[in-house]
């Protein structure tokens, strides 16, 4: 072990980065469960599928990266809004016994298939999708990378974006509703079905969006949503399943720990210490951070 | 069992699926019966593998004597693990086991001082023929051994208690079931013959991979208990011979698909015909009896 200040410090600096863009995902992964009551197990292959949408509409079609993000965000809104239609509308309309073990086995299904799928069409290599660039920014942290630090800047950007959507606007404020109460709110006149089709496609949306932003970074390829969507689920775990101040506080605190693991123990286990904590917290404080007390986890 | 494939291809085919077999079958134990979405039982079995075949090779130790301690170092893991996550359901579970099933697979990859990470390892032999007909007999008496505990099992009063859980876990230690004790056993139980399995199709395979701990074939697994039907006894054997045998036949004409479709029909099954095969040749047998029963 080596105890240099520098090597700590952009370990855990690039912890913190990386941190504040899986919170997209998280952010995701808990408004999902918030509404809909299950863990979406396919998170990281639409990830992988905003990835993708962005590599090839901006080496292909020639536009800006941050056009792709929007567009790459459209497109997957849609594909959710379709799979919770088709695919998940039984597990809570009560057509289905033991409705849990259904949303897992089947978003993990399609997370395999959508993986192998992906394989197969675009082919094992990685493709390199170009980096964002604002004309403005050209400093960035010590020790972190430009193109990083411009895709933290954007995802923030976004998750600032989805928090006024939800605090401010009228179907925000059904969401919140929905997920505080589902019956209450249909009482009150919310499609609640519609409410879980559009959380749905919001929340793979804003996995596409991180695949967006992180695909320059990391290369874009067909298992490239596996790692980063536990560490999604690590987060969502550790700040409370449903909150979203708990997934943008859980983030930042992975990003840390994993930063100082990293530093101090060993880097190749990076995605270990992400496990720990999920063990730890699962152990110790089931509900995380800031989540609902469970009777049973 | 008078019928003995001789080919050698044959032979392979019969004995993976032999052990296919077992893991789908003592899967079932936790999951179809016991309601235990687990995703720990592939990672349990190549981890196994590994660990016979280093104790064997390092500590200079007949495989025959490493098989069963890889086999009750994993039903100790399982024992560890259960005891972990025995206050977590559903997605929690999942998530923990998921987490173990990645955490072995990546020390198997990162420690290639020990384990030959991605350059894959050499297990040593368990018999010193090149016929594939002797392996062929231990897989068969393995398969009989772990229907067998299987079979006692469901029939038993933890079988019973096994399937109480299922079905409401909160209710059964109201009517004086111990939740702990009937996890805790189910897991090393299943842990276990995913261990004693894994170590024997390391020594017969010979050469270990990290691959073998992957996802994937996890979810091959839990699709064998799925389309044969989950919580009958039948259904994972029949799950495991059209699953493993129509991957083999897949793997070998469309390539890259073949995981695939295997997700496209765990997902196909599950939105349809939840009991699987055993379901769907159920409500054939009823349909074609009530045909015939018919009076005009």
């Amino acid at each position: 072990m080596i105890f240099s200040f520098d090597l700590i410090y952009s370990q855990v600096a690039n912890g913190l980065i990386m941190g504040l863009i899986y919170a997209l995902m998280a952010i995701g992964v808990t408004t999902i469960f918030s509404i809909m009551k299950m863990v979406n197990f396919a998170h990281g292959e639409f990830y992988m599928i905003g990835g993708y949408i962005t590599y090839y509409a901006s080496t292909q079609f020639a536009i800006s990266p941050f056009a792709a993000l929007v567009l790459a965000f459209v497109c997957v809104f849609g594909i959710g809004a379709l799979v919770e239609r088709t695919l998940l509308r039984p597990a809570y309309t009560g057509a289905i016994e033991r409705p849990g073990e259904y949303a897992i086995i089947i978003t993990f299904a399609l997370s395999i298939t959508l993986v192998n799928g992906a394989l197969a069409v675009f082919g094992p290599f990685s493709k390199g999708p170009p980096q964002f660039e604002l004309p403005g920014i050209t400093f960035s942290l010590p020790a972190v990378p430009q193109d990083r630090f411009v895709s933290c800047l954007t995802a923030i950007v976004i998750v600032v974006a989805v928090l006024i959507f939800i605090n401010k606007t009228l179907i925000g404020k059904a969401l919140q509703a929905t997920a505080q109460d589902r019956e209450s709110a249909m009482a009150a006149g919310i499609d609640t079905n519609r409410m879980s089709q559009v959380v749905f496609g919001l929340g793979t949306g804003l996995a596409a969006a991180a695949g967006s932003i992180l695909g320059p970074v990391f290369m874009v390829y067909p298992d490239m949503g596996f790692s980063v969507a536990m560490k999604a689920f690590v987060i969502v775990i550790l700040g409370g399943l449903g909150s979203i101040r708990g997934s943008i506080v859980g983030a930042i605190l992975l990003g840390l720990i994993e930063g100082l693991c990293m530093a101090f123990i060993s880097p190749a286990y990076r995605d270990v210490y992400a496990f720990i904590v999920l063990i730890a917290v699962l152990a110790l404080r089931p509900r995380g951070l800031f989540g609902e007390k469970v009777r049973a986890v | 069992m008078s019928y003995l494939p001789t080919g050698s291809y044959m032979l392979h085919l019969t004995i993976m699926l032999f052990y296919y077999v077992i893991m789908a079958s003592t899967y079932n134990l936790l999951f179809g019966y016991g309601g235990q979405l687990t995703f720990a039982h592939v990672a349990l079995a190549g981890s196994s593998g590994y660990l016979s075949g280093l104790i064997s090779l390092q500590l200079q130790v007949s495989p025959w004597l490493s098989m069963p301690i890889a086999a009750l170092i994993i039903a100790a893991i399982s024992y560890a693990m259960a005891l972990v996550c025995l206050r977590m359901r559903g997605p929690y579970l999942a998530l923990a086991t998921l987490g173990f099933a990645e955490s072995m697979r990546l020390i198997v990859a990162i420690e290639y001082k020990y384990t030959g990470g991605m350059m894959g390892l050499s297990v040593p032999y368990l018999l010193r023929t090149d016929s594939r007909i002797p392996y062929y007999f231990i897989a068969l008496a393995l398969v009989m051994l772990a229907l067998y505990v299987v079979h006692k099992v469901v029939k038993s009063r933890l079988g019973l208690f096994i399937r109480a859980i299922r079905e409401d876990e909160d209710v059964a230690p109201i009517i004086g079931i111990d939740n702990r004790s009937v996890k805790v056993k189910t897991f090393t139980i299943s842990g276990f013959f995913a261990g004693l399995s894994g170590a024997f199709i390391g020594h017969y395979l010979h050469v270990l991979s990290p691959d073998n701990l992957q996802i994937n074939l996890m979810v091959m697994v839990i699709a064998m208990v799925v389309v044969g039907g989950l919580g009958s006894f039948v259904g994972p054997i029949l799950g495991a011979i059209v699953v493993y045998l129509s991957s083999e036949y897949l793997r070998a004409t469309l390539g890259a698909y073949h995981f695939m479709i295997f997700g496209l029909v765990v997902i196909v099954l599950m939105r349809y015909a939840r009991g699987g095969l055993v379901q769907l040749l159920g409500r054939f047998r009823v349909r074609i009896s009530s045909a015939l029963h018919e009076r005009r």
